[in-house]
């Protein structure tokens, strides 16, 4: 057979993605490695208040220590924010040198990636307040008391963790998105928007006469589920959209 | 050959990770299962079995400055709703050792109320009751706890003819007696579509009661003249 002969068997663009999907998953499984030890360890933190009320005179001291798993949640978008940050930057991309690739499919194979990462630091993280609240059971002291139980109702804890896989979407989304701008137009820009980012994100923003409140508050202070997933989803094709098109287009320059 | 990235250079180093999150996942889903089992009483939970029996929830609408957490003038403490007494002992005269009764308060009890009564009979029994007003705690999410009946008595002994009352702490270190309550909260991932109607005017607080004690005397038993600064006479009904 000449080389002339050589055919490539056709591929779908389906069956690249699966390919890198699979390919990263276990490239970057270290990663997942990390996240299970970060949780483990914010146990320990864990134990600390949320919330602490005191009022004590020279006979009797009353406290009130309220607790909640929010920390393992915190711990998670941080990672979530880290990994999605690796995974557009040059030394994290050399892996798909050795795989049929290009910015599409590459892209699409990281959004796969972020989403199961999501997925399982979502779930993870709203349920380790179980062993949370267990291990708090179990050391109680003798002048403590617990009240109101447990409060482990399996409807909060399938919202919870929806939630928190769409948070940890929105986060991975924009932090995918700031580090492609960085990557493919400029690192300046780049932090120029991080820094815009925690601004707006976490100060009050104030355009003369208007008060536009926070950017996080849009997605925090949403009550009605339906319109806080549909904000996330809309945010997050917004957010990877943007990704693909800005070094779809960057390319050639590149 | 080398590989061109050296992150997959150990090729089974990826199974292992797989494995630890995938056993690590399975565990909490596992755990998840059999939490519904766990204790998701309203009620509360201590080592201390005596302790949560004697706490109880508190009325909704106490107000940290009412009057109604002082202690009655005139000894008659009974009188009053939601006054507690948590302690009661009894002496022989005999044991009193001396020509009269001394009373001697030692350090800071807070049991600022002392009052004496002399008994009509002379039935030779020295009874020693201490109360409390209602000790509340509301807390940020609007739970109310009546403590009340978790504080402390004072330490009271009678030797050679004293009646020493001392203060009672249950912490050494710091010297006085220690409640502490805890609870869990909702994350935020949960209670950002659970949000609870709220009275803007009913933050957390905490009421400490006022503490007294009682003593009962037979008629014939003689008190100490120059002790009449640590106690009061209970008005005559």
């Amino acid at each position: 057979m000449s080389l002339s002969e050589v055919r490539l068997a056709p591929v779908s663009l389906q069956q690249i993605i699966a390919k890198q999907y699979l390919y990263k998953l276990k490239g970057h499984s270290g990663l997942v490695f990390i996240l299970v030890v970060i949780q483990m360890l914010s146990i320990l933190f864990s134990l600390g208040t949320r919330s602490s009320m005191s009022s004590s005179n020279e006979f009797l001291q009353v406290i009130v220590n309220s607790y909640s798993g929010e920390i393992f949640l915190i711990f998670s978008f941080i990672w979530m924010v880290v990994v999605a940050s690796f995974l557009v930057s040059q030394p994290y991309q050399s892996i798909e040198f050795s795989v049929v690739n290009n910015r599409v499919t590459s892209h699409l194979s990281n959004i796969l990636l972020i989403f199961t990462y999501a997925a399982f630091a979502g779930i993870t993280s709203t349920l380790m307040a179980i062993p949370q609240r267990v291990l708090i059971l179990m050391t109680l002291e003798e002048s403590e008391f617990l009240f109101g139980g447990l409060q482990i109702v399996p409807g909060d804890l399938l919202l919870g963790s929806l939630v928190a896989f769409l948070y940890l979407l929105l986060f991975g989304a924009t932090a995918y998105f700031i580090q492609t701008i960085s990557l493919s137009l400029s690192k300046k820009l780049g932090i120029i928007l991080w820094i815009t980012l925690f601004a707006f994100g976490f100060g009050f923003i104030r355009i003369f006469a208007f008060q536009i409140g926070n950017l996080l508050n849009f997605y925090f202070r949403e009550s009605s589920l339906g319109l806080f997933v549909g904000k996330v989803i809309g945010s997050i094709i917004l957010l990877f959209g943007l990704s693909i098109l800005i070094s779809q287009r960057t390319e050639v320059k590149r | 050959m080398m590989d061109i990235n050296p992150k997959l250079n150990k090729r089974n180093k990826w199974k292992n990770n797989l494995l630890v999150a995938g056993v690590y996942f399975g565990v909490l889903v596992l755990l998840a299962l059999f939490a519904p089992y766990l204790d998701q009483s309203k009620g509360f939970q201590s080592p201390n079995a005596n302790g949560k029996e004697l706490l109880a929830e508190a009325p909704s609408n106490w107000s940290g400055d009412g009057w109604e957490y002082h202690l009655p003038e005139g000894g008659r403490f009974e009188d009053r709703d939601g006054v507690y007494k948590n302690g009661t002992l009894t002496y022989k005269v005999e044991e009193v050792n001396a020509p009269q009764l001394k009373i001697r308060n030692i350090g800071y009890t807070g049991y600022e109320q002392i009052y004496m009564e002399r008994k009509a009979s002379a039935d030779g029994v020295i009874e020693v009751n201490t109360y409390v007003a209602p000790h509340y705690v509301r807390t940020a999410d609007g739970k109310s706890i009546d403590y009340t009946k978790l504080v402390a008595p004072p330490r009271i002994s009678l030797e050679e003819g004293i009646l020493k009352i001392e203060a009672s702490a249950t912490d050494a270190s710091l010297d006085r007696q220690r409640i502490a309550f805890k609870n869990f909260s909702d994350n935020f991932t949960v209670s950002q579509f659970h949000p609870e109607p709220r009275n803007l005017n009913e933050g957390s607080s905490m009421v400490m009661g006022a503490r007294g004690i009682l003593i009962r005397i037979p008629s014939d038993l003689e008190i100490f003249d120059e002790d009449a600064s640590q106690f009061s006479w209970v008005n005559p009904s």
